[in-house]
């Protein structure tokens, strides 16, 4: 007790009675602490009963009452109380006699004070106030152990009236306590009472025993495991607990203890008995049970057989997405609104398919009945799409309502639609919470209202994860944690353990140190610029780099869509190289395909299960693998550009007018070339031009074109050409001639080849092959028209096929060396020179001669000395030219004649001038000026050429 | 006795109909929970997702019984598992009575 109350407390007691206001207020004072108590206790072993109904009292002894020493004696006040609760219960009448029994110990005050209470007991049967009395008490006696006589004194003097007067007071408040309780109070307060009496009746464990401590033994009964028809376990079990109810006052009750059945073991249901004759009484007569086939569980599989797992369900939250698994919105995306009372439905969000009645009026019409109705309903479902109020209102006025107009609600024929998405209650049973993996665009779907506050990416990311929380990573990815304690460390993984990822840390503090994390609090790092690949969802393989993060969304430019994607840094991959999706089916990027007979096209760009292309026409457009016929292969087609050059594929080239495009030749096809050039945006960077209107810029592996410098100045300059030939040592080339083959009908003799020896004839002629007919054998084979030997008409003479087609004239062998090289080349030089080209491959027999002077008068002076190599007999037979069979000779006459001087007569005066002459065939386009050379071999180069190579052959011939 | 309507208390993990709960209560839990005539404490006390069916006769002698922790309880039947849990203030005032509530979907395992 404070100060200030033993002051009130003192005062009236040493003045006697002074004022009215004062004593009573002395006795009031006395009593409220009582009442905290009270309800203190009350606290403690009861519900705070009236805590309410003497709050105000209660304030203001709490500001007369200091803290004090009150708290020890409260203290020990509850644990007397407890002891005395616990009487209580069962025998309140011995209260009393408790009381006594404690207050005995207390010195001759208490005893005292006693018959007051006694008194009290006889008006106020109630159990609270017996612990009244007794704080009263202890405060009396904390008081008095405090100022010993006075109390002593006042006690003896005030005694009744005082007395009375509280008693008075205290039957008005309980009255007003109880008359203030309401009913529920009450109620609590009883059951309150009851409870505590009847907890005995609860007979659960209070303690708890480790369920190890419970494992069986084998004094335990013995589980036999029966097998029964799936599916009817659990009416078997109800019958068997009937069948246990109804006999168990029978003479011959059940055994069992008990039987059970587990939604894991179908099939079986388990039985608990001492012994198995118990279990097949049991069993006797119960259908679907085969009491034959039982087996005796052995004991360690008990438990096993009543194992409660966590249940692996996803917990259902408001915003979490599911899908549906059957009905018009099977496999639909839907957000969870709220969740019913009991757990069992789900009331969810999603995207509604009507067809606002179509389907319906089609039906009427159509009369069918309602087997074809339904399946009809099944096969097609409208698409999904916001809720239309017009169109639902246009469709079915009757069924529509308005809820309110501000939040766009509705119910249109018995459902609800807030904001577009249809709002509906679902069995939880018919939902897919597991996996959902909802996709970036179903998601959306969800978001494209304007008043929603855009994608909860949060939940989205919960529900990502929870599908494929590991599998994500791989060592060597950067990764970050996100949550968790440590949050915002990084590094690389190391290795992935299952959900533990081993990341050796890269933040300064943990720099090095290996790190264990679980994959969920992870998530893939990335900086600005960094090149990724998408490895998973719609844009899979699409390669690009980094140009936007949030959390866990990444915004990448593709490399080659040039467009921003936006996916989850879990579907991102570092990645080194460009390109992404490139190919699909048999078809790639960039292949020339067919669509249809008069058009081809090129394909810019591979989708995931289509091709962009650009036709012929010009035009882009998407199709489908099935809409290709074939791919186009025409890696060899080569066209003339604009200055009449070559051009092939791969050759770069430019457009000379129009938008000026350049590019690569990635086809040429008819009078079209479609170009690809990286820095083009349109179309991936390819598109078409027409030949004639490009020039060729470089061509493909150096190969030279005329286009920059005029005509190929390599292939006419025969100098080069010796040269260039005599290293690539090229067999000869068969010159061509027109008209029927002569060689047909012939009789030949195979030189070379496994039939060398063998006579045929000639029964049919390519170019370079003859179909032989032997003679020895019944067979006809083919070779090659060169290991032949003509078999002359004249006689038995073979002549190698250059010689037999060659013009009977050149192979005349008395005719004079010099005439004939100048007469092979003469006709061909001016063939070629004369202002068609054509004509001099068709006219003459010689191609070399056709082509190049060059090669005529190189071809000329050549093939006799590569016959010898090759066909020395044949040439030696021949006698015409002993000198060249004799290869000793010929090296030095040919090498060092032909070529040096050439070189020199080629640098000194051949190539100059004609280079710096304004046009740029002088020699071709001046019929005059090229042939005047020949006239005059002192003017031009390449007479001057050929002449040197005559004259030094001819030297060393003869 | 139709499934659908069949509960199991929350507590003791007794199986019986909801209506049943609502007029006899739990015979196992009624003095902590009054489930009798009060069909809101049915609803929140009992679960109607449960498994694994127990026909329990003799759970004093019973092994099961005591492993299900069910041993002084009634005879009846039982679930294995009972999906769900007791409100929050509800294990609280078990708590004030000295009753340990152990859910029974698994999530506790000793």
């Amino acid at each position: 007790m404070s100060a200030l109350e033993n002051m009130f407390d003192s005062d009236p007691e040493e003045d006697g009675v002074r004022h009215e206001g004062q004593q009573r207020e002395q006795p009031r004072q006395r009593e409220e602490p009582r009442e905290v108590d009270h309800d203190d206790e009350g606290e403690d072993s009861d519900d705070a009963v009236n805590s309410a109904a003497h709050g105000g009292e209660r304030s203001r002894v709490g500001a007369v009452e200091g803290a004090g020493g009150d708290r020890d004696d409260d203290r020990d006040e509850d644990d007397e109380d407890d002891e005395d609760e616990e009487d209580e219960e069962d025998e309140e009448d011995e209260d009393d006699e408790d009381d006594e029994g404690d207050d005995d110990d207390v010195d001759g005050t208490r005893r005292r004070k006693r018959p007051r209470r006694e008194r009290r007991n006889q008006f106020l049967d109630v159990e609270a106030e017996v612990d009244e009395d007794e704080e009263e008490l202890e405060e009396d006696e904390d008081e008095l152990g405090r100022e010993d006589g006075f109390i002593q004194d006042e006690g003896h003097e005030g005694d009744f009236e005082r007395v009375d007067d509280r008693l008075h007071r205290e039957v008005d408040r309980q009255r007003a306590a109880i008359a203030e309780a309401d009913a529920e109070r009450l109620a609590s307060e009883y059951r309150e009472k009851y409870g505590r009496s009847a907890a005995s009746k609860y007979r659960g464990e209070m303690n708890v025993v480790p369920q190890r401590l419970l494992v069986p033994s084998v004094k335990d009964p013995n589980i036999w495991g029966v097998r029964c028809k799936p599916g009817k376990e659990k009416a078997i079990v109800r019958t068997i607990w009937r069948k246990k109810t109804s006999l168990q006052y029978s003479n011959h009750p059940l055994e069992v203890l008990s039987a059970f059945q587990r939604d894991n073991f179908s099939g079986y249901v388990y039985l608990e008995a001492r012994k198995m004759a118990d279990v097949e009484y049991a069993l006797n007569g119960i259908v679907n049970v085969y009491a034959r086939q039982m087996i005796l569980v052995p004991i360690p599989e008990y438990t096993d057989l009543l194992r409660v797992n966590k249940g692996s369900d996803v917990e259902l939250i408001p915003g979490s997405y599911v899908r549906i698994k059957r009905g018009k919105y099977q496999g639909d995306l839907a957000v969870v609104e709220d969740l019913s009372e009991n757990g069992l439905e789900a009331q969810l969000k999603l995207v509604p398919r009507l067809d606002y009645g179509r389907t319906q009026e089609i039906l009427g019409q159509a009369g069918i009945d309602g087997k074809r109705k339904r399946a009809a309903k099944l096969s097609s479902r409208p698409a999904a799409r916001l809720f239309s109020p017009m169109e639902a209102r246009m469709s079915d006025p009757k069924n529509w309502q308005q809820r309110q107009a501000k939040d766009n609600h509705y119910i249109f024929q018995g459902e609800e639609y807030i904001n577009g998405y249809l709002i509906k209650d679902f069995r939880i049973s018919h939902l897919i919470t597991e996996n959902v993996e909802p996709t970036l665009e179903e998601v959306t779907k969800f978001s494209s209202t304007a008043d929603d506050e855009g994608i909860d990416l949060q939940s989205l990311a919960q529900s990502l994860k929870q599908a494929s929380a590991n599998g994500t990573f791989q060592p060597g990815d950067h990764v970050e944690v996100h949550e968790g304690e440590q949050t915002g460390v990084y590094g690389r993984v190391v290795s992935i353990d299952r959900d533990i990822v081993s990341i050796r840390a890269e933040t300064d503090g943990l720099k090095g140190q290996l790190v264990e994390i679980p994959s969920n609090s992870l998530r893939k790092k990335f900086n600005q610029g960094d090149h990724v690949r998408v490895i998973g969802g719609k844009y899979k393989d699409e390669t690009g780099m980094v140009v936007r993060i949030k959390d866990d969304v990444v915004t990448i430019i593709g490399d080659l869509s040039m467009a921003e994607i936006t996916v989850f840094s879990k579907d991102l991959k570092e990645a080194s190289d460009i390109g992404g999706r490139n190919s699909l089916g048999k078809y790639q990027i960039h292949d020339l395909v067919q669509l249809s007979a008069n058009n081809v096209a090129c394909i810019i760009k591979v989708e995931r299960d289509a091709f962009r292309v650009l036709d012929i026409n010009g035009i882009a457009q998407t199709i489908l693998p099935s809409a290709i016929t074939m791919k186009v292969d025409n890696k060899f087609s080569f066209a003339t550009d604009r200055n009449g050059s070559e051009i092939r594929v791969g050759d770069t080239v430019k457009e000379t007018d129009g938008e000026g495009r350049h590019g690569v030749i990635l086809h040429i096809y008819r009078t079209h070339a479609f170009l690809h050039d990286r820095s083009q945006n349109e179309n991936a960077g390819v598109s078409l031009v027409r030949t004639r209107n490009v020039t060729a810029i470089a061509a493909k592996g150096g190969r030279i074109t005329g286009s920059s410098n005029g005509p190929d100045l390599a292939k006419m300059n025969p100098k080069m050409l010796v040269g260039g030939n005599q290293q690539g040592m090229l067999p000869p080339t068969i010159p061509r001639q027109g008209g029927r083959d002569r060689t047909i009908g012939q009789t030949v003799k195979v030189r070379q080849g496994p039939y060398k020896g063998l006579l045929g004839i000639v029964k049919d002629a390519t170019d370079t092959v003859a179909r032989i007919e032997l003679h020895s054998k019944s067979k006809i084979i083919s070779i090659e028209k060169t290991k032949l030997g003509f078999v002359d008409s004249r006689g038995n003479k073979t002549v190698s096929y250059e010689e037999f087609i060659t013009p009977k004239k050149f192979l005349n062998g008395n005719v004079a060396p010099m005439p004939q090289y100048q007469g092979a080349a003469t006709p061909s030089w001016h063939g070629g020179q004369t202002p068609a080209r054509t004509p001099a491959w068709a006219t003459s027999g010689d191609s070399h001669g056709g082509r190049t002077p060059a090669w005529a008068a190189g071809d000329g002076g050549r093939t006799p000395a590569w016959s010898a190599s090759s066909r020395t007999p044949a040439w030696s037979a021949g006698g015409k030219t002993p000198a060249y069979g004799s290869s000793g000779n010929r090296t030095p006459a040919w090498n060092p004649g032909a070529r040096t001087p050439g070189r020199s007569t080629w640098d000194a005066g051949g190539r100059t001038p004609r280079q710096d002459s304004g046009t740029r065939t002088p020699a071709w386009n001046d019929e005059s000026s090229a042939r005047t050379p020949w006239e005059d071999p002192s003017y031009g180069r390449t007479p001057g050429v050929s002449i040197v190579v005559q004259s030094s052959i001819y030297v060393v011939g003869y | 006795m139709s499934s659908r309507t069949e509960r199991a208390c929350l507590v003791c993990g007794i199986v019986r109909t909801f209506n049943a709960f609502c007029e006899q209560g739990c015979p196992n839990c009624d003095s902590l929970l009054n489930l009798q005539n009060s069909e809101e404490n049915v609803h929140a006390c009992t679960s109607p997702s449960f498994e694994g069916l127990v026909a329990m006769s003799e759970p004093e002698k019973s092994w099961v019984a005591r492993w299900l922790r069910i041993d002084g309880f009634q005879p009846g039947t039982y679930a294995v598992k009972v999906n769900g849990r007791l409100p929050e203030e509800i294990v609280q005032s078990l708590d004030a009575q000295g009753v340990k509530y152990r859910p029974r979907d698994g999530s506790v395992q000793d």
